[in-house]
């Protein structure tokens, strides 16, 4: 693991390369993730930052599917992505077995940054969206810092089989939509809920997962006054700032950004999250 | 020794692999994957008098062997791109062609004076065929009399190699083709994307916030071939070929057919090394066939 703290925001740069993949875990029955030896990428990924996957040699899908690095080992020279199956690429993705070689684009995109200030990151997840939250909270165990993360699923399956993400050093408060483990409601209720607690704490946000509850985030950061960080996913058509497909409206909604030069990591001030 | 040069008017391209505007920013976001002077050449994405923020998300959606685009020719403006992307393009080797778009024949005049004001480049291409903007692009390139009355403008203001892209959504491509041959366009490109549309099955919206946009890549590769055939036979000015080029033999095929230069757009995005590949490819392929000069592959097509 690296020893680096991301105080500031890093971009990296990105090399077309290939990964041979080490392993892989099926994480529950359309959920999986992947061990990838890859030395530079393990090396010098930031949180935040993503890989951008090719998966297939024939014309479908033709273009490259985007996952953020969800953990590394510099060392050892891996990195890690989590994934779920949804369409034909992760369905492809899937179905690649340890050994194989997988083409691969990255790092890719900004990282998430720590104020130095911070004495408390309060970490939010939607679903598949821990992935770049669980690299975050990788570096962010190095730190005397506060951790506390807000996951929510639809159901307790996730949580069962991703024990990967529990960790002393953090407090973890799971949501369910259907109350089958921990609160039951969305995670961005419970949130609110709970922020008042940290009223007067330095805190930062840091948030990951569908649009409709990183609406809400930005929302209770604005009231709150919190600066928050959003980790958006839009579609890629290519992942490093050529075809202009992944634009994200500035808050003022008079321009664009990019998810993947400008981001994937924004500030919640900047942007207007589409719903 | 192979000599991949092309000449498309008075400019000289050492091989003809360039590649597509819109699908290689302005040359420096591939800068770390590839040697961009070992291209034949780059196309600049869209430059507009004014900046131009584009459509609303999503603006992109894949199909089968293809993607819709409408990203709505979003660019800085030509003043920007004069301070922001030009001097990058002045220091490459290699030869830079300008994607033009605009609303008026006054606008395409304005960005190419201000940019030959700036230094110049080497060549102008006049998009008169986007096909995601409410005004100029495509009603232009479907027009044969406003794409010969633009050809003309910009011709009094600049000796420097101009291309005219064409639009395949049209009736009869070779009108359109000979309207700009005959006010002095020096090459055309053929083709800009065709007309699409995608919906989605669940929400049962369209797949673009513009409901329609713009086909490429390698599903519009048979049409794109069948234009090239049909304007180069009707015009004696130079074709550049577009449209699906993923690989060698499709650079081959169009070359064959009568192009005498190609752009690689789509496949960027997939492969962002496949353009230096590609002229790599086709040196190996002229030499391993004992090719001496691209004149013995372009348009030796048996009928
Ligand atoms: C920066 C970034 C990081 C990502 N990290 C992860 C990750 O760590 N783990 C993970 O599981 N997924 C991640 N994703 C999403 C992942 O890229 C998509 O799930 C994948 O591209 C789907 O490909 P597919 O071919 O299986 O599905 P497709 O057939 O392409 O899509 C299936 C359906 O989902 C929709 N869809 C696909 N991708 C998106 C998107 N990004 N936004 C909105 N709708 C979409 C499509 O329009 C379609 O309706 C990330 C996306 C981005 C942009
Ligand atoms: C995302 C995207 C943006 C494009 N932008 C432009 C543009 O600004 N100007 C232009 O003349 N053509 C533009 N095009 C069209 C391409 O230059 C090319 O003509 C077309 O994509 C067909 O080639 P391909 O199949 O190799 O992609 C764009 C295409 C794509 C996919
Ligand atoms: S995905 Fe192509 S520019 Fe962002």
């Amino acid at each position: 693991m690296t020893s680096d703290i991301i105080t500031t925001q890093v971009k990296t740069t990105a090399q077309l390369t290939t990964g041979k993949i080490i392993q892989k875990r099926m994480v529950l029955a359309d959920v999986f993730k992947l061990s990838i030896e890859h030395s530079r990428i393990s090396r010098i990924s930031k949180p935040g930052q993503f890989v951008n996957i090719k998966l297939s040699d024939q014309l479908t899908p033709l273009l490259r599917r985007p996952f953020s690095i969800t953990a590394v080992n510099a060392e050892a020279g891996w990195f890690e992505i989590l994934f779920k199956v949804i369409g034909e690429g992760t369905r492809r993705l899937a179905l690649l077995e340890p050994g194989e070689m997988i083409n691969l684009i990255g790092p890719l995109g900004n990282s998430f940054w720590l104020s130095s200030q911070t004495k408390r990151a309060l970490l939010v997840a939607g679903g598949l969206g821990v992935a770049p939250l669980a690299f975050l909270l990788q570096h962010l165990y190095q730190l005397k810092i506060k951790k506390t993360l807000f996951w929510g699923n639809q159901t307790k399956e996730l949580f069962l089989a991703y024990p990967e993400i529990k960790h002393s050093c953090l407090e973890l408060f799971y949501t369910t939509d259907d109350g089958s483990m921990g609160y039951h409601g969305l995670v961005t209720d419970l949130f609110a809920e709970v922020i008042p607690k940290f009223e007067h704490e330095a805190v930062q946000i840091f948030a990951c997962g569908p649009n409709p509850m990183l609406q809400k985030i930005q929302q209770v950061a604005t009231q709150n006054g919190i600066d928050c960080q959003l980790s958006l996913e839009t579609l890629m058509g290519c992942g490093f700032g050529a075809c202009m497909g992944c634009n994200v409206q500035s808050a003022s909604g008079e321009s664009y950004f990019y998810t993947c030069s400008d981001g994937p990591v924004f500030n919640a001030k900047d942007i207007k999250v589409d719903g | 020794m192979v000599d991949l040069s092309v000449k498309l008017g008075n400019l000289v391209l050492s091989n003809p692999i360039l590649t597509a505007s819109g699908t290689f920013g302005s040359g420096e976001e591939f800068a770390g994957f590839i040697d961009l002077n070992k291209l034949g050449g780059i196309v600049t994405k869209a430059v507009t008098r004014e900046p131009r923020i584009g459509n609303p998300y999503p603006r992109i959606a894949e199909t089968l062997a293809g993607m819709l685009n409408s990203i709505g020719l979003a660019n800085p403006g030509v003043e920007k791109f004069i301070t922001q992307k030009l001097p990058f393009l002045h220091s490459l080797k290699t030869k830079v062609i300008v994607n033009v778009a605009a609303k008026t024949i006054d606008d395409f005049a304005h960005v190419i004076r201000r940019i030959e004001s700036s230094g110049g480049v080497d060549g102008y291409e006049l998009n008169v065929s986007c096909p995601n903007v409410k005004e100029g692009g495509i009603a232009f390139g479907t027009d044969p009399r406003i794409t010969g009355k633009i050809t003309a403008a910009v011709r009094k203001i600049t000796a420097k190699c101009l291309i005219v892209k064409l639009t395949p959504n049209v009736t009869s491509i070779s009108t359109i083709a000979r309207a700009a041959e005959s006010e002095g366009a020096d090459a055309l490109s053929v083709m800009n994307t065709l007309v699409g549309m995608a919906v989605d099955i669940h929400s049962r919206r369209p797949k673009l916030s513009t409901i329609t946009g713009g086909l490429s890549g390698p599903a519009v590769k048979p049409v794109a071939i069948a234009r090239v055939y049909e304007v180069v036979n009707a015009v004696q000015i130079p074709v550049i070929g577009i449209g699906g080029i993923m690989g060698l033999e499709d650079v081959l095929e169009f070359l064959i057919t009568g192009a005498s230069a190609i752009q690689v757009g789509t496949a960027n995005f997939i492969n962002p090394a496949i353009s230096e590949e590609l002229a790599a490819n086709l040196e190996n392929y002229c030499l391993s066939h004992h090719i001496k000069t691209l004149q013995d592959i372009i348009g030796n097509l048996q009928t």
